[in-house]
C-alpha cells in the first residue's frame, strides 16, 4: 500500500548511525569546501619556467586536494546509505576506484610534478629543461597517467550515476537526482574550474536538497485513512513521489 | 545464499593477501636507477592499486557486524589508509619509474637533473617528504591492523590475533621483498586461522544458537 509522505525514507537501517549534526557536516562540508577550492586550482603555462615559479602551490594544492577527495568519498558513502545503498556493489566499487585511482592521478599529475620542477629551480637552465620533458605529460597525456585519470573518474561516475538512480527510485525531489547527475557528468571534463567546480558543487546541492527534504515534518506515518486529504488534494511538493512507508 | 556469500567474503579476505605475496614476491628488492628496466616496476605499482581497495574491502570484511569502538576505529580509517597508501605507490612507485623510464631516453649530459629528480623522491636528504610519506602510510596501516585486532580479541583465536599482529608490523617495514611478502604471508595465516578456527567462545556461541 502506497503512503502519502512529505519526504523519503531514510535515516532508519542505516550502516552509520550518525546525529543529525555530524550527518549534516559530513554530507555537506566536504563537497563545499572541495568545490571552493578548485576555483584556486593553479593553471601555469605549459613551459619549464611557469611550472618552476607555480611548483610549490602546485604540489601544496594536490596535497590539500587529496585529503579532501577521502572526505568527499565519505560524503558520496553517508548519501548513499541515506538511500540503503552504501553496501551496493555499485557504490563500494565505484568509491574504491575513485579513491585509489583518482587520488594515485592527483598525486602523480600533482604532487609529483610540482615536486619535480621544485627540484629543478636550482639546476643549470639546460637540465631545467630535461627534467621539465620528464613531467610536462604527467598532468594528463602520459598514458599511465591518463588511464588513472579515466578509471578514477569512471569510479565516480559510477558511484554518483548509481546514487542518482537510486535516489529518483526512492522518490527523492527531482533536483536531488538532477544534481547527482550533473556532478557525475561534470567530472568526466575534469577537476580543475568550471567543471570539477560544478561536479563537486552539484553534490553539495543535491546534499542540500536532501538534508532540506529530510528536516520536513513527517506526515506519512500520523496520517490514518481518516485523517487523509480527500482525493484530489495534493500534500507535500507536486514533484514527489510517494514512496512506501 | 548464506553460502553463496561466504564463499565470497572468503574468496576476498584470501586471494587479496594471496595477490599481495605473489606481488611483494615480484618487486624488485631496489627501486629502479637510471640505466636500469622499468616496465615491470611500473606495472606492479599499477597492479597494486586494485590490491590497494581490495585491502580496503578486507578490512571492512574483517570487522563487519563487530560493533565495538575499536571496530568503528578500523572502519573510520581506512579511507585514510587507501589515501595514503595510493599516494606513497603513486609517487614512490609509478612515479619513481615513470622518471627513470623517461630519464633513460634523455642524452648522457642531461641525465643528473632526472637522478636529482629520482633521489629526491625517497633519498630524505635533505628533503624528508618521501621518507614521511613511506612512514606515514607504513604507520596508518598498522594502525588500522590494530585496530582490527582489537575489535575481533573476542572473537578470534589468540594465534590468530598475534600473526595478524605481527604481519602488519612487518608490512608496515615495506611491500618489497623480504618484508612485504613475508608480512602477508601472516596476515593471511591469521585471516585464514580466524576465518576457519573461530576462538572457542565464538564456536559456543554459535552452538548455543543452534
Amino acid at each position: 500500500m502506497s503512503n502519502t509522505q512529505t519526504r523519503t525514507e531514510t535515516e532508519p537501517d542505516t550502516i552509520w548511525h550518525l546525529s543529525t549534526r555530524t550527518r549534516r557536516v559530513l554530507l555537506l562540508a566536504p563537497p563545499l569546501a572541495l568545490a571552493g577550492f578548485t576555483v584556486l586550482h593553479p593553471q601555469p603555462d605549459n613551459n619549464a619556467q611557469a611550472l618552476m615559479d607555480a611548483s610549490t602551490w602546485f604540489m601544496g594544492f594536490h596535497m590539500i586536494q587529496l585529503a579532501m577527495v577521502g572526505l568527499v568519498a565519505v560524503s558520496v558513502v553517508v548519501l548513499a546509505d541515506q538511500f540503503h545503498r552504501a553496501s551496493a556493489w555499485q557504490t563500494c566499487f565505484g568509491m574504491g576506484l575513485f579513491l585509489v585511482y583518482f587520488s594515485a592521478y592527483d598525486t602523480l599529475a600533482g604532487i609529483g610534478t610540482g615536486l619535480a620542477m621544485q627540484s629543478a629551480r636550482d639546476l643549470p637552465t639546460s637540465q631545467q629543461e630535461a627534467l621539465f620533458d620528464i613531467v610536462k605529460d604527467w598532468p594528463g597525456l602520459e598514458p599511465w597517467v591518463f588511464w588513472l585519470s579515466l578509471v578514477g573518474t569512471f569510479g565516480w561516475v559510477l558511484a554518483l550515476g548509481y546514487l542518482a538512480v537510486g535516489a529518483r527510485a526512492a522518490g527523492a525531489p527531482r533536483a536531488e537526482w538532477v544534481f547527482l547527475g550533473l556532478a557525475a557528468f561534470f567530472l568526466l571534463l575534469g577537476h580543475p574550474a568550471p567543471f570539477g567546480t560544478i561536479a563537486f558543487g552539484s553534490l553539495f546541492v543535491a546534499a542540500l536538497v536532501h538534508e532540506r527534504q529530510s528536516s520536513r515534518p513527517r506526515v506519512a506515518r500520523s496520517l490514518t485513512d481518516r485523517d487523509r486529504p480527500p482525493p484530489g488534494e495534493r500534500v507535500g511538493h507536486p514533484e514527489r513521489r510517494w514512496s512506501d512507508g | 545464499m548464506v553460502d553463496r556469500r561466504r564463499t565470497w567474503r572468503r574468496v576476498v579476505l584470501l586471494g587479496v593477501p594471496t595477490l599481495y605475496v605473489l606481488l611483494g614476491l615480484l618487486h624488485p628488492t631496489a627501486n629502479p636507477e637510471l640505466g636500469d628496466e622499468t616496465d615491470r616496476f611500473i606495472g606492479l605499482h599499477i597492479a597494486q592499486l586494485f590490491l590497494i581497495v581490495g585491502l580496503g574491502f578486507v578490512i571492512w570484511l574483517l570487522v563487519e557486524g563487530v560493533t565495538n569502538r575499536a571496530a568503528t576505529l578500523a572502519r573510520a580509517l581506512i579511507i585514510p589508509f587507501v589515501v595514503m597508501y595510493t599516494a606513497l605507490d603513486a609517487i614512490l612507485g609509478i612515479a619513481w619509474g615513470l622518471a627513470a623510464e623517461a630519464a633513460n631516453g634523455l642524452p648522457a649530459a642531461h641525465q643528473p637533473g632526472a637522478g636529482r629528480l629520482v633521489d629526491k623522491l625517497i633519498s630524505g636528504d635533505p628533503d624528508p617528504r618521501g621518507l614521511i610519506l613511506y612512514w606515514g602510510a607504513g604507520l596508518l596501516w598498522l594502525a588500522v591492523m590494530l585496530s582490527v585486532v582489537a575489535a575481533l580479541r573476542d572473537t578470534a583465536p589468540l594465534g590468530a590475533l598475534v600473526s595478524l599482529s605481527l604481519g602488519a608490523a612487518v608490512f608496515a617495514l615495506g611491500h618489497a621483498p623480504p618484508m612485504g611478502p613475508a608480512g602477508m604471508c601472516l596476515i593471511l595465516l591469521g585471516i585464514a586461522w580466524a576465518e576457519f578456527r573461530p576462538s572457542p567462545v565464538r564456536r559456543s556461541s554459535a552452538a548455543v544458537g543452534t
